[in-house]
């Protein structure tokens, strides 16, 4: 009774900072119900029919991923926030909690009263991050609703249990797991110890040693990359491996780095700040530089962010503009072709509201042949979904064509890295052959020409590998002489090649002319499509930087709160600076300017991170997933870093504004108070 | 005598929850220039609660202060900081030095503050740490130095913009003996060789006994003086030790 009440006035002496912990761990149990929600309400809205819903539940479930992992990152962001906030806490109460051991509370007691409080925290977080979550789909269905042509309707979702509880359970082990070693510490403190300590300030050649020490490791990574050129030998899926272990010792290191790095910039921003704001900016550089552990957790919270949107809008990029649609474009470009659909795709998934059917009829089939003539190239388009052949998770389709469409619709669907149409051709004729990307190839361990069984609905086939290449969109092709084992219907869409390129917009007048009387289906020229593809992306994008924004401003609630704690713990000292001549508004340009400061070093880490993210991944995948041949990996490189920038520069000047404007509460807190505290006694 | 400091009718109440808490009651009170006071009493008599308000850090509720003049309680917020930077300097029982910076920067802190060039302050901040006798620390920072170095420190800091008066807090409370006597010989030189006025709030009737007058509190009111002849290290601990005794009989029978 007494632990819960303890408990009970400490939530109340100190509300702003269990407000803004449970909101952070709110945060991220939002992002993850949002995230579910979201690919619900996509899923419903697509797959209102059964063959929609195989076609595209690899989207759905990819975006899922997508999302999930942001929310889990954010989620372990809150997780850093509250471990910086309860050890800050913890010996801001050092003094408590060491009179509380000293009148008797047993270890036990101050574990239950610790546990309550963390346990409080993370429990309203997560009754608050639920509705958020709502909340949160909601504005950002009506944001992409605004934004894209092409996600322009959602359906009304339901949220999973299973996803209330995975978020519940992400948001608690958050807290708990934030909080047992600040937890770990009180409980091993003295009854005999004070809140008195001097402050211990790491010298010069610690930084510099542990600058050289990170300096070298980064050299040897760098050595590996750029002389070693893993692209060029490392394949998929050991090249997967090594680039997560590669881009963890970038992160760690870096991350490890963070206080020598904070010492620098308090050393270098010193003189330059003193130039430029005299002793304010001397003294904001100083605090920049003290309490290391405190102001790199501030950090490495802000960095999170920014390199979140570095890393997801290159990878975004890198993957749509320099692998999925690398083949396609060119190819489009040199052999033109128009798509026959059974949906609206120009009105987005607005088209899928009256969808009927999603499979082309056999008496529209035969009006298309008859209105392409005997030079265009008629392309039956079946998809079908093998977890084997799955490029991307379990749920990836794979295409089902005819190898003599293939063959003459150009580069578009395949081209070979490993093997040519001489030898694949009689495979593909004689039974089940198969075209696949570099990482399918590697996924199943299988090379050219070797044996794979694919599972099919009616039991399991034997396949032979007829080639190894790009393919379009990443996604494995089947030759049509499997069709039997697949139990395909009719197609899904046909694409129709014209003889020559010029012959285009004859050949689409004269399908228009062919199909006018068949209201269900839709022509579409497939470099719009493309383009279309390229809009979805951008949506995409929007969508997933709207997620990250949530990242930073979650950063920035983390610098209020640990603004808000650290100016408590230094209260004598600007009370000091107080009673010997110092205005608020010097002490609020020494705050406010701090907090920019850790946005500015917190956004330019998190730059680098993102940046060193993106380029490792680069330059160890290269386009190997696909095999493409000579993959020009320092140009795709460069191309996705300059594509990138501009969001990262955007989260670079938002992270100290934004960090500047969350110390605002503080200043206001510190002017209000009195100089007076400065000469009270210390009970030491 | 010139009064560089003047209180009249000084009194200051404290609300805590319902109750009125008298901290000062009537208090008239007056420093000469150059000259060295010392306030006793005992706990809770009103001595810290007096060297804030003629410090400027808090505001009387009745009565008035005056230093060279000027009348403290018509001060705005900012002025009273500007007095405080420039008029006045500060020694507190803590040493209170800032942690990042070195002992020069710490005693160039205040003029820094008051926008005086760096290359300036920081000369005036070694003049003074030449005075204090910690020439040779001025480029260590407080964890490097001992107690009494510390302390020495912040007198040199309070010194740095030659303020008219010099309040100090118990400055001797957290030190030994030795480091003690060698402060307080400090703040005695700075009162005769520097024309420095001195005021210290202390508990120690050593640390008052080099004062040129001491004035004793109980229960908010100005209960006795010793000067001249009759402040003697013996008269000013019976004294003390008389208004102790006063003071806890009191609050044993309210």
């Amino acid at each position: 009774m007494s632990v819960l009440l303890l408990a009970r006035r400490e939530l109340q002496r100190n509300w702003p900072r269990f407000l803004l912990s449970g909101s952070t761990i709110a945060s991220g149990v939002a992002v993850l119900v949002a995230s579910d929600l979201l690919s619900r309400a996509t899923t419903a809205e697509i797959a209102r029919i059964e063959e929609v819903k195989a076609v595209t539940s690899f989207m759905t479930e990819q975006m899922n991923v997508g999302l999930t992992v942001i929310g889990v990152i954010i989620s372990a962001a809150a997780g850093l926030l509250v471990f910086n906030v309860y050890l800050m806490a913890v010996h801001e109460r050092a003094y408590e909690i060491s009179r509380l051991r000293a009148v008797g509370m047993q270890r036990s007691q101050l574990l239950r009263l610790l546990a309550i409080e963390t346990v409080g925290t993370g429990v309203a977080g997560v009754v608050a991050g639920i509705p958020g979550g709502i909340a949160l789909n909601a504005l950002l269905i009506r944001l992409v609703v605004e934004t894209s042509p092409m996600f322009n309707r959602f359906a009304q979702p339901t949220l999973s249990l299973e996803r209330i509880v995975f978020s519940a359970g992400i948001g608690l082990a958050a807290v708990c797991l934030a909080s047992w070693l600040p937890i770990r510490r009180a409980l091993e403190r003295s009854p005999l110890a004070s809140s008195y300590s001097v402050e211990e300030i790491p010298s010069v050649r610690d930084d510099l040693h542990q600058l050289l020490r990170s300096a070298l490791i980064i050299a040897g990574l760098g050595a590996f990359i750029f002389i070693g050129k893993p692209s060029r030998w490392l394949f998929p899926p050991l090249s997967d491996r090594i680039n997560v272990a590669t881009i963890a010792l970038w992160v760690v290191v870096l991350f490890l780095t963070t206080p020598a790095l904070a010492g620098l910039a308090s050393r270098l921003l010193r003189p330059v700040l003193s130039q430029l704001l005299g002793i304010c900016g001397r003294l904001a550089a100083e605090n920049l530089g003290r309490a290391r552990g405190r102001v790199s957790r501030t950090v490495v919270t802000l960095a999170v962010g920014t390199a979140m949107i570095v890393a997801v809008n290159g990878f975004l990029v890198f993957w749509f503009e320099e692998l999925f649609f690398r083949n396609s474009t060119q190819s489009l470009l040199e052999r033109p072709a128009v798509g026959v659909f059974p949906l609206d795709i120009e009105a987005g998934l607005a088209g899928y509201e009256d969808l009927k059917s999603f499979t082309v009829l056999d008496s529209s089939l035969a009006s298309i042949e008859h209105a392409a003539g005997a030079g265009a190239t008629v392309v039956e388009m079946y998809f079908t979904i093998i977890p084997e052949l799955s490029f991307l998770g379990h749920q990836y389709f794979s295409f089902i064509l005819d190898p003599e469409d293939i063959k003459n619709s150009g580069d578009l669907y395949f081209s070979f890295s490993e093997g040519d149409w001489e030898h694949a051709l009689p495979i593909m004729k004689e039974g089940c052959g198969l075209l696949l990307t570099a990482s399918v190839a590697g996924k199943n361990h299988v090379n050219l020409y070797d044996p794979l069984t694919i599972s099919t609905p009616r039991g399991p086939l034997e396949c032979r590998v007829a080639g190894i290449g790009p393919t379009y969109v990443g996604a494995s092709i089947v030759s049509t002489m499997a069709a039997g084992s697949l139990q395909l219907g009719a197609p899904v869409s046909i694409v129709v090649f014209p003889e020559q390129p010029d012959q285009l917009p004859l050949l689409r007048s004269s399908l228009e002319a062919a199909l006018s009387g068949d209201s269900g289906l839709h022509i579409i020229d497939l470099t719009l499509m493309a383009d279309m593809q390229r809009e979805g992306m951008k949506s995409a994008q929007i969508l997933m930087n709207s997620m990250l924004l949530l990242a930073i401003l979650l950063a920035s609630l983390s610098a209020l709160n640990m603004m808000l704690i650290s100016l408590r713990e230094r209260s004598r000292e600007f009370s000091l600076l107080r009673a010997i001549g110092a205005t608020r508004r010097q002490i609020g340009v020494v705050i406010t300017l701090e907090g920019a400061l850790y946005g500015l070093l917190g956004g330019l880490l998190g730059l680098l991170t993102g940046a060193g993210v993106l380029l490792i991944y680069i330059l160890i995948a290269g386009g190997n997933m696909f095999g493409f041949p000579d993959f020009p990996v320092a140009e795709a490189a460069w191309n996705t870093l300059e594509a990138t920038l501009p969001s990262g520069i955007i989260a670079l000047i938002a992270a100290p504004i934004l960090t500047s404007l969350a110390c605002l509460p503080a200043v206001r807190s510190i002017a209000e108070r009195d100089s007076l505290e400065a000469l009270r006694v210390v009970e030491a | 005598m010139i009064a560089i400091l003047e209180a009249e009718g000084l009194s200051k109440q404290f609300h805590v929850g319902e109750w009125v808490v008298d901290a000062l009651q009537d208090v008239d009170f007056q420093v000469e220039k150059n000259e060295f006071v010392a306030i006793m009493g005992p706990s809770g008599s009103g001595k810290s609660t007096l060297l804030h308000l003629l410090g400027a850090l808090d505001q009387a509720s009745a009565g008035r202060i005056t230093l060279q003049g000027q009348s403290l309680s018509e001060l705005s917020d900012d002025e009273c900081t500007l007095l405080r930077r420039r008029k006045l300097g500060f020694v507190f029982q803590f040493f209170n030095l800032l942690p990042s910076l070195s002992a020069a920067e710490n005693v160039a802190l205040p003029l820094l503050l008051d926008g005086v060039r760096p290359s300036e302050a920081m000369e005036r901040a070694r003049e003074l740490l030449v005075l204090v006798d910690l020439e040779a620390r001025q480029a260590h920072r407080p964890d490097q130095l001992s107690g009494g170095e510390q302390q020495r420190t912040a007198i040199a800091r309070a010194l740095a913009s030659k303020p008219q008066l010099l309040l100090a807090d118990e400055p001797t409370g957290n030190l030994d003996r030795g480091s003690g006597q060698r402060l307080l010989g400090i703040l005695r030189h700075a009162c005769d060789e520097q024309g420095q006025t001195v005021l210290v709030v202390t508990h120690d009737p050593y640390a008052a006994s080099f004062a040129d007058r001491v004035v004793f509190l109980l229960d908010g009111r100005v209960e006795k003086e010793l000067s001249g002849s009759s402040l003697t290290l013996k008269n000013i601990a019976d004294t003390a030790a008389t208004l102790e005794q006063a003071g806890n009989t009191e609050n044993r029978s309210g």
